[in-house]
């Protein structure tokens, strides 16, 4: 490799990696707005389903922004290795953040209505699989 | 009771077994990819994300109902 493609190398790291960071954002973004949609439906049902199926959406979208951040936040060149360590990192502080919105919501919120929660944990988890396949599914 | 704390445990266990299993073969086949093909560990680094999302999405939903028999069951 020559000394100018040398220089290159991290700088096209770079550049992809800020692309993909700003793809997942947009993603979240708009699983925000499905969240806000969702608990407005859920209102006409009652107030008890509307804030459960926001509750459902932050548990879903909080650990996710910090994975995403986490995971992709470094737009540094960094080994497989590197690549390997951030991921298995971010994904276990993930699961604790899961874990403990997940128990706080139970001790700390009464009334609860768990078809709203989980309904919408649920579709935001559906719709994150759908967007990630048509947003990334270009065929490389 | 006793049944209760049973379930939640078989619960959780197979969840975090489920989620260990998959991420840990992902980590694998990143590996090799990135061994064979250094230049790609940017894009393998995308869906590598990308599949570790899709991957631990059953077992985070597991957890939840665990969690949720746990304390309101």
């Amino acid at each position: 490799m020559s000394k100018s493609e040398a220089e290159q190398a991290p700088a096209a790291v770079s550049r992809h990696v800020r692309r993909s960071f700003r793809a997942f954002m947009r993603i979240l973004l708009m699983q925000a707005v499905l969240v806000l949609l969702v608990s407005a439906a859920c209102l006409l049902m009652g107030v008890v389903e509307a804030y459960s199926a926001l509750l459902g959406g932050v548990i879903y979208l909080l650990p996710n922004l910090y994975f995403t951040w986490r995971t992709l936040g470094n737009r540094q060149a960094i080994g497989a290795r590197g690549v390997l360590v951030s991921m298995y990192a971010s994904e276990i502080g993930k699961m604790m953040l899961v874990v403990a919105l997940f128990s706080s919501t139970f001790m700390l919120v009464q009334p609860l209505s768990p078809f709203s929660l989980f309904g919408t944990f649920i579709l935001l988890q559906l719709s994150g699989w759908m967007l990630h396949l048509r947003l990334f599914n270009t065929g490389s | 009771m006793e049944i209760t704390y049973i379930a939640v445990a078989l619960l959780l266990g197979l969840s975090a077994l489920a989620g260990a299993l998959g991420v840990s073969l992902l980590g694998g086949k990143f590996l090799e990819g990135a061994a064979r093909q250094p230049e790609l560990v940017p894009v393998l680094r995308s869906q590598f994300f990308i599949v570790v999302g899709l991957v631990d999405a059953v077992p985070m939903i597991g957890v939840g109902m665990a969690l949720y028999i746990l304390f309101a069951g």
